[in-house]
């Protein structure tokens, strides 16, 4: 498989707690993987590890072949801004920000221009299906509204991992459902990676792959 | 209660606003009661000093007192000469040990030390006589006074007295009035910030108390429930700083009695407010206070499901400053009418309706200046800030208001000081500055040339002109006369030297009436203080051989001694020559220079610490949004800069605004001055736009408080509650 982020050996302690103990993972482009595990089993620190918001105590996660553990957490904040894209649970938008200027964020925070980025991300709000609510704030979005428009913001920078953090653990489960489409969708279209961390398991389903993760070792039974 | 008392047990950030709102309740309290207790100061120095206004209490009474003003080397002395008019005891006011009579004398502490540290040439001979006892501190206005009560024979054009103990109460100068007002004022304008501070403390973890409060709704909580368990996790931090606030008032008024005020400091005791008014504020401040939070709950408890609404400000609230204003402006126009203290009770309620007027009407321009940024912004800190400030502008201004206040009160009291310099009253240029004169002189005259060598110039004084216009004149020779006086230049021939025609050849003295020949040769005079005519003895004969005044030219070397010459021949004479009067008005300058300062910079530190305390508040309220925008990749420059720019836009808009109010104010508080002593101009100078300045760069320091808190976020905070 040609990698676009791969992960050798991590390992991350919490005092005497082995977050994660020796995970080694490849993700390639295009590739869904979902990674479950009951709580405390350490896959959100996975996700904190391979997007460089934590830096990993042993071992080390390749985006391209680079090893971003060697780099500064300026590098690591300037990687997550142009080559990840992040959507968190319940959308985690700028509370004052418009949909479009939400989306637009990181476009801007990157550099680029306001007509540039805006433009981008309403391109993204309508093909999420938001077209009309460019001008609304969050609070004035539905729960699944504000979560497209999260999806948009992860994407309309075109990265190349997207990771979703329980995405959907805010919303009902139709919705829940509908928001994995769009994701997944949008995705496709951009060919980034997408990384979803969740403990649903009909969430997992909708994933090429899922890895287990148990007191911080990819379990057996690694759906390919 | 029992939730509450939890919460606060395990929550960090519960127990940081918790201190917060206990160090702001504990500054406020100890600042009103520092402000409210001053009038006390001044009621204990008055009643000190009850014993020196004896004037006109009596046309027949038992002593004859002159009191007068001395100084020696920069330092202001009060004496008072008093004589027996007739046999029989003489009550004494407190501090004072007996009735001095003829040759005895009675010095203040400080000043025995000095008369005893001075050859008695210089100084000790003003006070001729026996040193029977020191004056207490009960007869003292403050420590280190110098005063002294002389026993004579007689004083002439002494006023008569029952006694020395004072009757109609104390007397309350224009001086004490102004402390009054200061401190009144004061009051207005650092209540605002403190109250900045404890709202802002209490607002530190509002946003998730909301969210728990929300919770506990949904989760069957009743209104009376949720508002009990607000009012509790307030009320501990508030009642704590409460009872601090009482205890830190105590040494707090122990420093404040070492601030001068009218030439010296005060005793311990004077700053100490009475118990009713300690325990009034004590109760009050946390009242208020929980009454806030309570207040501040209204969404969660009517709408516990109900969504972060834009909350938007109307423009009317910028109708408020004119209204603030109109309040003011009637204030002063209905004060002008007035006397006493309901004037300043006026000024001041227009005062803090302009000040109420700011703070109401800050919101709204934060909302245009954050529209004005979200029409143009280029990048996303300046988007930020923006949104922020349409978005929320009542939180968006919060934290300034106290520095748009203190900003307010610079500009006002930066229009008052150089109004006040021109206005006090003190000022004199009649005498030349080397120059000792005494007036109310009745005296033989022989005393004092034996004491001195000097060339002593004798005066008397009068008014030219009739009763519905005169001018104020001296008569003496004019060679002799220009060594004492300004402005005045002689040529032989008798004349009189008049910057006007005079109104008519009629002359006026304390003891009789003459008039000027029908000829005499007007010559220009160019004084500069209160004589308005000079007239040689000569055109006057019938006055010829009177003298009301004496004047002395003086050197470096004989100046102490030719004044203490004066003081000891000439009893109950009083000293003109500008020295005391100066000393005066330079010691109440100093005195509101010092105040303004004092009131200024608590106002600045104040806002500046509300203003940081509101600023890292509204980082902790978004730190989960904070934590995901760096998870994302956002740099922490970015948002520690659109953190700064939402809290110095605000600042830097409204203090403009507070500025053109100060000095609107200011030029009113001065109106009101006026009318108090009943001149003056109304300079502005470009220093009242400086608080701008200072405000921005006290909000600057405190937008930096950003910055730690923003470093502290994790990423990670975004899945955190």
């Amino acid at each position: 498989m040609n990698s676009v982020l791969a992960a050798r050996g991590l390992v991350k302690t919490y005092g005497d707690v082995h977050a994660l103990a020796g995970v080694d993972i490849d993700i390639a482009a295009g590739d869904v993987l979902a990674v479950v595990g009951p709580s405390g089993s350490g896959k959100t620190t996975l996700l904190h590890v391979l997007s460089g918001i934590l830096r990993a105590d042993g071992g080390d996660v390749f985006l391209d072949g680079r090893a971003i553990g060697e780099l500064t957490e300026t590098g690591r904040s300037a990687l997550r801004r142009t080559e990840f894209g992040f959507v968190f649970q319940s959308g985690m938008l700028v509370a004052e920000l418009t949909a479009e200027e939400n989306a637009a964020l990181p476009m801007l925070l990157g550099g680029g221009s306001r007509e540039e980025s805006l433009g981008a991300a309403r391109l993204w709000l309508g093909r999420l299906g938001l077209e009309g609510l460019e001008k609304r704030r969050p609070g004035e979005l539905s729960g699944g509204q504000a979560q497209r428009v999260a999806i948009a913001r992860a994407l309309a920078h075109r990265p190349r991992v997207v990771f979703a953090d329980e995405p959907t653990g805010a919303l009902d489960t139709r919705t829940g459902q509908e928001m994995m489409t769009v994701l997944l969708q949008a995705a496709r279209e951009t060919g980034a990676a997408v990384v979803i961390v969740t403990h649903d398991k009909a969430i997992a389903d909708r994933a090429l792959r899922v890895v287990e993760i148990q007191d911080g070792r990819i379990a057996a039974g690694v759906s390919a | 209660m029992r939730i509450a008392l939890a919460v606060l047990r395990r929550d960090r950030r519960s127990q940081v606003a918790t201190v917060l709102v206990a160090l702001g309740v504990m500054i406020a309290v100890s600042l009103v009661l520092w402000l409210v207790a001053a009038p006390n100061g001044l009621q204990a120095r008055s009643e000190r000093t009850v014993w020196r206004e004896v004037f006109g209490e009596s046309k027949d009474g038992a002593i004859s007192v002159a009191s007068n003003w001395d100084s020696y080397h920069g330092t202001l002395i009060q004496r008072f000469d008093v004589a027996r008019a007739r046999p029989g005891d003489v009550p004494v006011a407190d501090g004072i040990a007996r009735f001095p009579e003829a040759g005895e004398v009675l010095l203040s502490p400080a000043l025995a030390d000095l008369v005893r540290s001075t050859p008695p040439e210089r100084l000790g001979n003003r006070f001729p006589g026996r040193q029977i006892a020191e004056l207490g501190p009960e007869a003292l206005k403050y420590p280190g006074e110098l005063v002294a009560i002389v026993g004579r024979q007689e004083v002439p054009d002494g006023y008569p007295a029952p006694d020395l103990r004072g009757g109609t109460g104390p007397y309350q100068s224009d001086y004490q009035s102004m402390l009054t007002l200061l401190t009144r004022v004061g009051l207005v304008v650092l209540v605002v910030p403190c109250l900045v501070l404890v709202a802002s403390a209490a607002r530190l973890t509002a946003a998730k108390r909301e969210r728990r409060l929300a919770a506990l709704r949904l989760a069957g909580a009743s209104p009376r429930q949720v508002v009990v368990m607000t009012a509790v996790e307030t009320a501990i931090g508030a009642v704590l700083g409460s009872a601090l606030g009482v205890l830190l008032a105590q040494p707090f008024s122990h420093v404040t009695a070492t601030i001068p005020w009218e030439g010296g400091t005060w005793f311990p005791g004077d700053f100490v407010p009475s118990a009713a008014v300690v325990a009034a504020v004590a109760l009050l401040a946390p009242v208020l206070v929980v009454g806030a939070a309570v207040l501040g709950l209204r969404r969660v408890v009517n709408q516990p499901l109900a969504a972060e609404k834009k909350r938007t400000v109307r423009p009317w609230r910028l109708l408020t400053i004119a209204g603030g204003l109109a309040v003011f402006f009637l204030g002063v126009t209905l004060a002008g009418q007035l006397r006493g203290d309901n004037r300043f009770t006026l000024v001041l309620l227009g005062l803090g309706a302009v000040a109420l007027a700011l703070v109401l009407a800050g919101p709204v321009v934060t909302s245009w200046v954050g529209g004005f940024f979200v029409g143009r912004w280029r990048g996303p800190s300046t988007l930020l800030a923006g949104r922020r400030l349409t978005g929320n502008p009542v939180a968006a201004f919060r934290g300034s208001a106290g520095v748009v206040v203190a900003v307010f009160t610079g500009s006002m009291a930066l229009t008052m000081l150089p109004g006040l310099e021109s206005q006090v009253p003190y000022r004199d240029a009649t005498w030349r500055e080397d120059a000792l004169v005494a007036e109310q002189v009745k005296h033989d005259l022989t005393s004092l040339r034996l004491a001195t060598s000097a060339p002593i110039v004798t005066m008397l004084e009068g008014r030219v002109g009739d009763d519905g216009h005169s001018a104020y004149a001296i008569v003496g020779d004019c060679e002799d006369m220009a060594k004492v006086l300004t402005g005045l230049t002689c040529r032989p021939g008798p004349a009189v030297y008049s910057s006007a025609p005079l109104p008519s050849t009629r002359f006026e003295s304390a003891d009789r009436e003459t008039a000027l020949p029908a000829q005499y040769e007007t010559r220009p005079f160019d004084g500069r203080g209160r004589v308005g005519v000079v007239i040689d003895r000569e055109l006057l004969p019938a006055v010829a051989g009177e003298v009301s005044m004496v004047g002395v030219p003086t050197t470096a070397e004989n100046r102490d001694i030719v004044h203490t010459a004066l003081i000891g021949t000439l009893p109950g004479a009083r000293l003109v020559d500008g020295e005391q009067l100066d000393l005066y008005s330079d010691t109440l300058l100093a005195d509101l220079e010092r105040a303004t300062v004092i009131g200024l910079s608590i106002a600045a530190v104040l806002g500046g610490i509300g203003a940081a305390v509101a600023a890292a508040g509204s980082v902790i309220d978004r730190r989960r949004t904070f934590a995901a925008l760096i998870a994302a990749g956002t740099p922490i420059r970015v948002l520690a800069r659109a953190l700064r720019r939402e809290v110095m836009v605000p600042v830097f808009a409204v203090t403009v605004a507070a500025c053109g109010a100060g000095v609107a104010v200011g030029l009113g508080l001065l109106t009101v001055a006026r009318g108090v002593v009943g001149h003056g101009e109304m300079p502005i100078t470009p220093w009242v736009v400086a608080p701008v300045g200072v405000g921005v760069v006290v909000a600057l320091v405190a937008a930096l408080a950003c910055g730690p808190v923003l470093r502290g976020i994790s990423p990670r905070d975004y899945a955190a509650e």
